[in-house]
């Protein structure tokens, strides 16, 4: 099959999209003569007309705002923030008005907008320019969050994203975007709210998604050598989460670890963990185990930055706890 | 204007007074109204910007007096169940009356939280003007909305893309209890809007027939393609801000009497009346008639229940495939 990168297979499910529905328009920061920070919407302004591909000013406030406002008089806007972190400067327009507009409005009215945004360290870029900020989100009823970790999912996600009908946050690795992998050229969705057994493994289960699923994946590599079969998660969703899948395997494993890029505290893998114990208690030989950023901001020197990011070896390490983990 | 439209805007302007007085009737009995904010001394703004909009044109409302809602053909049954945030209004029971939505009228809603209007006005015209349809968004706020940089923020979107706007100040002297000339460099709200380049004007917002002129121009200006216009109109909130505050901390009596004196219902109808567009007839029949229809909205309203408990996760998530 054909292989593409990342950063292409996002760009061809959006410029078949636009291709296909007038009504689809992208905005943001640089996207449109520049290409985007990250090189994601190059060539889109050469394809479409610049009514449709629209340079915003350094205004995120009103960049969601106004995608907000087309959204409802029945446009299909996407956005490109260009970092996850200056999300924070729209939270009212984010949390307050796209995620709640429809439910507040009785289900008179839609919001369709795909908020895309880079998340992730990568390397010396400080904390206001390397956050994983999906759990802030998580907790917002009316959103949905997808990360993918694949260029196939990359692809397959941002076309059900844009035919989604609410607002969906499509979080995008900056680690990734140079990763290839096969790619279909058709248009193809991948369903929202779904997760992916990556790995198959009976003796633990890891729960990650985005890059942290590629250290798991290397983690598990390590295990095998060792005698240790983990199966591996992509939750590829954080909103609707898969709770049953995350559960089938619990059930099966009985020893899970979540690995998040993210602040542990109050993180996605919290949410994990507590709804497995809820609901597969009887199912665990041992505690679940959080890897994941520690509680502090991201570090500017590099050093200190991959300290604080989960390790292969970090994973490993907690991967062997839990299966070490006897009850008495 | 023909006389057809002056007295359109006074019957709204009236619809508007009695079905406020109405409400402040039943929250004085103990009704549950806990989002009423009346607009008294403010209908001829309200109205007038309204009537000035074409049938298709968008609508966004302030949460202050109902002129708006009603010079725009939302049935004041609908607007009275959702005061009461019960199902049967507008919103099924899920937004109050700050979350009026009336699609068939290009009310597609409200935002809860001050300030995020601007730029969500914005982006209603940039759908207009990428689909050709030359709608306009009318979109009124006061001095708190105003005060967000929000505005600042989405004025710069909707000039740079001359997108299809008329914004509407209602300037009625106070947010809240913090007079406007205290959070505003200058007494016109409109002088915000100077540095954009961009029309802005102020009229008596007490005075129907200016409003409407201006909004108009403006209404024009927007559908011809030269981008938005700031339309400022003067008045004076008579009301208190909800029921039941204490609004000699920050006003005199003497200066609430002076504007009762200007009250522009009571203005306008001498207006017509000299005019010989208004007589007392007409007067009276419509004053009997706009007091049964809101009777009727109490009763309908009365009759309304609390929305259906699925409607609690009912409509979270549009669950359609988007075409």
């Amino acid at each position: 099959m054909r292989e593409l990168t990342y950063r292409e297979a996002i760009r061809e499910a959006i410029g078949q999209e636009m291709a296909a529905d007038e009504n689809i328009l992208i905005m943001g920061e640089d996207i449109g003569v520049y290409g985007g920070m990250y090189g994601v919407t190059q060539g889109l302004l050469a394809q479409f007309k610049k009514e449709r591909v629209r340079d915003t000013p350094v205004a995120e406030t009103a960049i969601v705002g106004t995608a907000i406002g087309a959204a409802l008089a029945g446009m299909k806007p996407i956005v490109e923030i260009m970092s996850s972190d200056f999300m924070f400067v729209a939270a009212n327009e984010i949390n307050n008005d796209a995620a709640k507009w429809r439910y507040q409005h009785g289900g008179k009215v839609k919001v369709p907008l795909v908020l895309r945004a880079p998340v992730g360290t990568s390397g010396g870029t400080g904390p206001e320019h390397a956050q994983s900020p999906e759990a802030y989100y998580l907790h917002t009823p009316g959103l949905k969050i997808v990360m993918p970790s694949t260029p196939y999912d990359a692809k397959g996600l941002l076309i059900s994203a844009i035919h989604d009908g609410n607002p969906v946050l499509y979080f995008e690795h900056r680690r990734l975007y140079d990763v290839t992998g096969d790619v279909p050229e058709e248009v193809y969705k991948v369903p929202i709210g779904l997760c992916k057994v990556i790995e198959e493994g009976s003796d633990a289960t890891i729960i990650s998604w985005s890059w942290m699923l590629h250290r798991s994946l290397e983690a598990a590599d390590r295990l095998r050598k060792e005698g240790l079969n983990a199966e591996v998660i992509d939750l590829r969703s954080i909103l609707p989460m898969d709770r049953e899948g995350c559960l089938k395997s619990a059930r099966k494993t009985g020893r899970v670890v979540v690995v998040e890029e993210s602040n542990v505290t109050g993180g996605v893998g919290a949410e994990i963990s507590a709804f497995i114990c809820e609901n597969a208690f009887e199912h665990l030989e041992a505690p679940i185990s959080r890897v994941g950023f520690p509680d502090i901001p991201v570090p500017f020197n590099p050093a200190l930055e991959n300290w604080a990011i989960p390790s292969v070896e970090r994973i490993v390490e907690s991967v062997r706890t839990v299966c070490a983990f006897q009850r008495h | 204007m023909e006389k057809r439209n002056l007295l359109r805007m006074y019957d709204l302007m009236v619809r508007t007074r009695r079905f406020e007085e109405r409400c402040q009737q039943l929250v004085d009995s103990g009704k549950f109204m806990p989002h009423f904010h009346a607009g008294t001394g403010q209908e001829a703004l309200s109205v007038a910007g309204v009537c000035a909009l074409h049938e298709d044109d968008y609508l966004l409302y302030t949460h202050r007096g109902y002129g708006h809602l009603i010079a725009r053909g939302v049935p004041i049954n609908l607007l009275m169940a959702d005061l009461y945030s019960k199902s049967g209004g507008t919103n099924n029971g899920m937004g109050s009356i700050m979350h009026v939505v009336y699609p068939e009228k290009g009310i597609l809603g409200r935002n809860g939280v001050f300030g995020a209007r601007f730029s969500i006005a914005a982006g209603m015209a940039l759908a207009s003007k990428l689909k050709g349809t030359r709608q306009v968004v009318a979109a009124f706020y006061g001095e708190a909305e105003g005060n967000r940089g929000t505005f600042f923020e989405a004025l710069n979107f909707m000039t740079i893309w001359k997108l299809p706007v008329v914004l509407i100040a209602e300037n009625n002297g106070f947010s809240i209890s913090a007079r406007q000339t205290s959070i505003y460099p200058s007494e016109r709200m409109a002088d915000m809007g100077m540095g954009f380049g961009i029309p802005c004007v102020t009229v008596d917002g007490n005075d129907p027939i200016a409003v409407f002129q201006a909004v108009s121009d403006a209404l024009n200006r927007a559908r011809g393609g030269e981008g938005p216009s700031l339309v400022e109109g003067k008045t004076y909130r008579i009301a208190v801000h909800r029921p039941h505050d204490d609004d000699t901390k920050y006003r005199s009596r003497e200066e609430v009497e002076q504007w009762r004196r200007r009250d522009p219902l009571l203005l306008y109808k001498q207006k017509l009346y000299d005019m010989g567009v208004l007589d007392s007839e007409y007067e009276s029949s419509l004053e009997r008639r706009v007091e049964e229809e809101v009777s009727k909205s109490v009763k309908y309203a009365d009759a309304c229940g609390d929305p259906d408990p699925r409607m609690l996760f009912g409509n979270l998530y549009y669950s359609g495939e988007c075409v």
